[in-house]
């Protein structure tokens, strides 16, 4: 139940910093509610639940749950090499162009994290590009921004 | 009516919107046939698409891409013994026991055969059930929208698989997440944290595709990628006469069962699929072979989730509430649309209603065409490896989720809750209540604002009203049975490393 205690913890953080931000807008009245009254009402909820899950995880804390199963046996690497490529997407996006990033964004997952031979890597990255950008640039004419040297 | 019917029938069958419902169920069927991407993944991508394509056309589309996806789920699990859709995650067990018993045929038949009559039959039930609801409605006020959404999402946590608790939580989170952007009612930004794109709120768009497609994706990278593909031989895709004589009061059954279920808060196909399943184990006269190929077995739960996937739309376009999340991510199209889907959806944009209804007469008989003499192409996509085929579904989200609004702020949102509907998958927190709770968000805080503001500050609006306290009665009894489920259950013990 280790994973429930941190799950809570970080439910009780999140719904008590809302409950401070909500605070601040104009609670109001119940009668002329607020900006900030609802969503406080529905954060301070939240973190009394979260305070429920997290008493009830302590005190079941010597025994196993079915969420601490799912973090068994997990190619962890796989994950995180696509939330990177993910998040480099979107980072040189505008910088160096639709089509060179969706090329890149292609072989490290192709190639990197589906283990794919280099030529095949190659191969897929370079047809997705032409199709990609035939379907969404030419036809669909999506403002795409374009790279260096117009690529 | 005949009116009303006569408009429906002219707008469904204009090319183009034969076009849009053609796309609708043919995209359905594919991604009902790919596990991986589900409904509401494949209605949040195609969305940005719709923008240039009239109201109309939108929703024909998009509602052709969840009820094909019903079709197309059935195929892998009868064939492969993947389900496709959670909805015909039942269907794998007599389905893919009468294909390896070589009666795959009969069973692709019946599947497809019943999902065509049930979603008929539900259909006639939304035209029948829809008007008078709507106008019914019309006499609701805030109060009777607020608990009718309560009752929404009480209904969806206390339905879902994983700890109704948590459930609870997650919807909790989804309403405040709703919050994020400026207050209607005073113009006040909240939550935004100076970002400007934040102030028309969090996009549902990324949102949905970060929780369901993202999510998913990275659900099945942390597995080794090869699948190993079954193959069994298709022979005679139609049922014997004696299969129709044991399966009709089944698919009977099924349709009513699912018609209810999918018009329920909350409910919809995949509940439907289980508990028709259940009932037919249960009436039939040899329960003890269910499991082992029989085609009631197949033939209950596929004509339930088509039901279902039809009357689903009833609660959205008469009441203007989505019983579910891929209702939800509709909701949102409609509204990207400047259709505000409720009882004056019917009134005021008839061609809309009566267009939607009618297209999915036509796209039932597009997915027999479609469902039947296709079914080798179907497994043959199955086939492409995951290895290439999750980086294409990645790269179209990415596409899908910048062209909304040509905004990189999206990408990483929709990673951001890519990661967060991962984790919730780990932790047992299901992300259905989060994406409902969210899009009913602005509604619930709208009608309850207006309704404190009409009762001057007295909750006991809620209790004043029949229909309101209707559903407050079971709202309250619900949350109550809820925690007291919560504290009183005991955790499996399983061992810890």
């Amino acid at each position: 139940m280790k994973i429930d205690v941190y799950a809570a913890l970080f439910l009780t953080v999140l719904s008590g910093v809302t409950c401070i931000l909500a605070y601040r807008l104009s609670l109001g009245s119940v009668h002329n509610p607020g900006a900030g009254l609802i969503p406080f009402g529905v954060a301070a909820l939240l973190g009394l639940m979260s305070v429920g899950l997290l008493v009830r995880g302590l005190l079941r804390s010597n025994v196993g749950s079915q969420g601490e199963r799912g973090f068994r046996g997990v190619e962890w690497r796989r994950v995180a090499l696509t939330l990177c490529g993910l998040l480099g997407y979107g980072a040189v996006f505008n910088h160096i162009g639709f089509r060179l990033s969706t090329f890149f964004l292609m072989l490290l997952l192709v190639g990197g994290v589906g283990r794919q031979k280099a030529w095949l890597a190659l191969t897929v990255s370079f047809f997705t590009v032409l199709f990609a950008y035939f379907i969404f640039v030419v036809w669909l004419r999506c403002p795409f921004p374009s790279g260096p040297f117009g690529i | 009516m005949l009116d009303y019917f006569t408009l429906g029938i002219q707008v469904a069958l204009q090319p183009v919107n034969l076009f849009y419902c053609f796309v609708g169920v043919l995209i359905g069927t594919l991604i009902g046939v790919l596990p991986g991407i589900g409904p509401v993944g494949a209605m949040s991508l195609l969305l940005p698409a719709t923008f240039s394509v009239s109201p109309v056309g939108a929703i024909i589309m998009m509602s052709g891409i969840f009820y094909g996806a019903q079709y197309g789920g059935s195929t892998t699990s009868i064939l492969v013994n993947i389900p496709g859709e959670a909805s015909s995650v039942i269907t794998c067990l007599d389905g893919y026991q009468m294909a390896r018993k070589g009666r795959a045929g009969p069973a692709l038949g019946m599947a497809a055969i019943g999902s065509f009559i049930a979603g008929t039959i539900s259909i006639v039930g939304l035209m029948v059930l829809a008007y008078p609801l709507a106008k019914a409605a019309l006499s609701f006020g805030p109060p009777e929208y607020f608990v009718l959404m309560c009752l929404g999402l009480v209904i969806l946590t206390f339905l879902t698989q994983g700890s109704m608790y948590k459930a609870l939580m997650m919807a909790l989170l989804g309403i405040l997440l709703g919050f994020v952007g400026l207050d209607m009612f005073t113009a006040t930004p909240r939550f935004t944290f100076g970002v400007n794109e934040l102030m028309d709120g969090i996009g549902i768009v990324p949102l949905m595709m970060g929780l369901f497609g993202v999510s998913e994706i990275l659900m099945n990278i942390e597995e080794p990628l090869k699948r190993k593909i079954y193959e069994t031989k298709i022979k005679g895709l139609l049922p014997t006469l004696q299969d129709w004589v044991v399966c009709k009061w089944a698919v009977l059954r099924g349709t009513v069962i699912g018609f209810f279920l999918g018009i329920l808060p909350g409910g919809g196909a995949v509940l439907a699929s289980f508990v028709s399943y259940a009932v037919e184990k249960r009436v039939s006269s040899y329960p003890e072979k269910f499991g082992t190929g029989v085609i009631e077995g197949v033939a209950a739960p596929e004509s339930a989730n088509n039901a279902a996937a039809q009357s689903s739309f009833i609660p959205l376009l008469s009441l203007g509430i989505p019983p579910n999340v891929v209702m939800a991510v509709l909701f949102g199209g409609l509204l990207i649309h400047g259709i505000q889907p409720g009882p004056l959806l019917i009134r005021n944009h008839p061609e809309i209603f009566w267009g939607v209804v009618m297209s999915m007469y036509i796209g039932n008989v597009m997915l027999l065409a479609l469902n039947l003499p296709l079914i080798g192409m179907w497994v043959k996509i199955l086939k492409v490896p995951y290895a290439i085929l999750f980086p294409l579904i990645l790269l179209f989200c990415l596409i899908g989720v910048y062209s909304v609004n040509n905004s990189v702020l999206d990408i990483y949102l929709m990673i951001l809750f890519g990661v967060v509907g991962y984790l919730m998958r780990k932790l047992d927190f299901e992300p259905a209540p989060l994406a409902l709770a969210y899009v009913l968000s602005p509604l619930l805080e709208t009608s309850l604002r207006q309704s404190l503001n009409i009762s001057g500050g007295s909750f006991l609006i809620f209790f004043s009203r029949p229909i309101s306290l209707v559903c407050m009665v079971f709202v309250i009894g619900l949350l109550v049975f809820q925690i007291y489920a919560y504290v009183k259950k005991k955790e499996p013990i399983l061992p810890v490393e």
